[in-house]
């Protein structure tokens, strides 16, 4: 539990003069500071962008932050408010429920999400419905394989200890407060990393390039199952994300919602650190083929 | 990123998302239906934002720390307040898009400096130890989402969309975006048509004219005058294309339908002109080599510019 809460360590713990110099810069300073170089340093930004190839990237960038952010806003307070003020007891009789798929892919269907689904996929309702139906049985699969990678590993078969996050922390308006200023600065940061990689692919690159991967259904199906795994998006954004690659069929463009939030970088880096790298190589693997499979199946029933 | 450096992080989003939504600058980017959506996700990320700092004011207070880091939190507040206003102001007085985001990045650049002197006196009358002056800021925080878990040094990467969108103001997507994909007609492409409307010449969507042109093979245009708008980009053999942006979800997803012209077509047309064009159907077709997609012809009788239109973008 230390190992999960203590994200930010003091940075005066650990190290000597250079942290420290660098502990005076770490906030609101270098915040400044950055704001000032951006007001500075205009003329030249402006300049950077001049090319209308570069100006075309900027609004395509802009335009999937835009998008996406009132989505990850709701979101993000949706879960703090969940957090601070649903009763311990009702929270933690959901959480102690054998619902372990669903508690490691918590967000992965909420109002929120299905919302910003079907604004980023108008006219296919059909999708929203397919994000549903193989999120739950990406869930599922995820529970399952869950608890034997904990066995084959030699662990207790213990839950995620996601509870004990949802359940510590101070609660009421100043719980709310906080769990949704640091979720939604965090998650902004990671929106934006997901909106240069899409930039990047879809303004940035030739587009032959992705055309000639996406002509083929199966190697679409998988890239877009790795894709999700090295951008690691919120499953508020991803259906922004990846509506703007729509090279890819709308199969491999499920693979990716549903992948996402079972398997991604960040939690295995997360799994690794937590309870161990042979559990993370054990498990991630594994689920990361259960959810494309589930993604491409409903796909090919669905869509 | 510590508590108050987030809050004011947030502030500056949230003057980011008011201003693009306000200016009408939004919509080169987003449907205009997402922009009371941006408003609304503006809103209530200052009211958490404030409430942060609010409560860290009352913190400090409490701990009886001289309003040093209240100084700071406070000016650096009243900087992204003071964006804001002079976003909605700006607004109001409808200047171009981007001498306002230039106004309101040197407006918060001013108030920027003040904030930032605030700052180092801050850390000046705090002497040896910065680090210890607000406990609370070690306290730590749970968050909801285990995967969200490790430094919350990532949230810094929201500044670049902010400046980019403040600073840079990106046009709408237009004659690049459209020579770089090939046309996607079939998409767009309804079932059966009707009749066209009385007049002459009958407006249509250059979406609309180029399907009925396709699919139709031009049965329900012939005979008939149209007009057309859109942008003209560089097409083959060096002959202009008029082209149209049309976006599902955002400006990320744009691809172009286009129409080739051909007749009283004047020389001294450059990519990105935007025009409105008279004509009537002719059989031509060209295939684009990008997409494989057919390129209908407009034979053009009359041609005249026209300033870009507010929303730049067609819907699917």
């Amino acid at each position: 539990m230390t190992v999960l809460e203590a994200d930010e360590p003091p940075a005066s713990a650990t190290a000597g003069r250079v942290s420290r110099w660098w502990s005076r810069f770490a906030s609101i300073e270098a915040l400044v500071l950055a704001l000032v170089l951006v007001v500075v340093a205009r003329p030249w930004l402006v300049g950077l962008v001049a090319s209308p190839r570069a100006l075309a990237a900027a609004a395509v960038f802009v335009s999937l932050v835009l998008q996406a952010t009132p989505f990850l806003v709701l979101g993000t307070l949706l879960t703090a408010g969940i957090a601070a003020f649903v009763p311990v007891p009702m929270l933690e009789g959901v959480l102690r429920r054998d619902s372990v798929g669903l508690v490691l892919t918590s967000p992965a269907i909420s109002p929120v999400v299905l919302a910003a689904t079907a604004v980023a996929f108008p006219g296919e309702p059909a999708f929203v419905l397919a994000r549903v139906v193989a999120g739950l049985l990406a869930a599922l699969a995820a529970g399952s394989l869950w608890r034997a990678a904990m066995r084959a590993t030699g662990r207790p078969a213990v839950p995620p200890p996601v509870h004990a996050r949802v359940l510590a922390g101070p609660r009421g308006w100043s719980g709310f407060a906080d769990r949704s200023r640091r979720d939604l600065v965090r998650a902004g940061g990671v929106l934006v990393l997901g909106a240069g990689a899409v930039t990047t692919l879809a303004a940035v690159l030739p587009p032959r390039w992705l055309d000639t991967l996406a002509a083929f259904p199966a190697v679409a199906v998988v890239a877009a199952g790795l894709f999700a795994v090295l951008v690691s998006p919120r499953a508020e954004t991803d259906a922004v994300l990846i509506s703007a690659l729509s090279q890819f069929s709308l199969t491999s463009r499920l693979v990716f919602l549903i992948v996402g939030p079972v398997v991604n970088l960040r939690r295995f880096a997360w799994q690794s650190t937590a309870i161990g790298p042979d559990f993370a190589l054990r498990y991630a693997p594994v689920a990361l083929v259960a959810a494309v499979v589930a993604g491409a199946t409903m796909g090919g029933i669905l869509l | 990123v510590k508590r108050d450096a987030q809050a004011i992080l947030l502030l500056a989003l949230a003057a980011g998302l008011a201003k693009l939504s306000l200016t009408g600058t939004a919509t080169r980017y987003v449907h205009a239906g997402m922009v009371p959506l941006l408003l609304l996700a503006a809103v209530l990320i200052s009211v958490l934002a404030g409430f942060v700092l609010w409560r860290s004011l009352l913190d400090a207070r409490r701990q009886g720390v001289p309003a040093a880091s209240d100084m700071t939190a406070a000016s650096a507040a009243s900087v992204v307040t003071a964006a804001s206003v002079a976003s909605a102001a700006s607004a109001a007085s409808e200047v171009t898009a981007a001498s306002a985001a230039s106004e309101v990045t040197e407006a918060s650049g001013a108030s920027v400096v003040t904030a930032a002197s605030a700052a180092s006196d801050a850390s000046a009358s705090e002497g040896a130890d910065p680090i210890a002056f607000n406990p609370l800021e070690r306290v730590p925080e749970p968050s909801a989402d285990a995967d969200l878990a490790g430094p919350a040094r990532i949230g810094w990467l929201l500044l670049v969309p902010i400046a980019v969108a403040l600073v840079v103001v990106p046009p709408p997507l237009g004659a690049d975006q459209a020579g770089r994909y090939g046309t996607e007609l079939a998409r767009h492409a309804p079932g059966g048509f009707g009749p066209l409307a009385e007049g002459e010449p009958v407006r249509l969507t250059l979406v609309e004219y180029a399907a009925r042109a396709v699919a139709d093979r031009g049965r329900s245009l012939a005979g008939r005058r149209v007009s057309l708008e859109g942008f003209v980009i560089a097409g083959t053999d060096g002959r202009p294309y008029l082209a149209r942006l049309v976006v599902s979800c955002c400006a990320a997803d744009a691809r172009p339908v286009k129409v080739g012209l051909v007749g009283g077509v004047p020389a001294g047309l450059s990519p990105g002109d935007w025009i409105q064009v008279e004509g009537g159907y002719t059989d031509r077709l060209d295939r684009d080599p990008l997409s494989g997609h057919p390129i209908p012809y407009l034979d053009v009788s009359g041609l005249r510019r026209i300033d870009p239109p507010t929303h730049p973008y067609g819907a699917s």
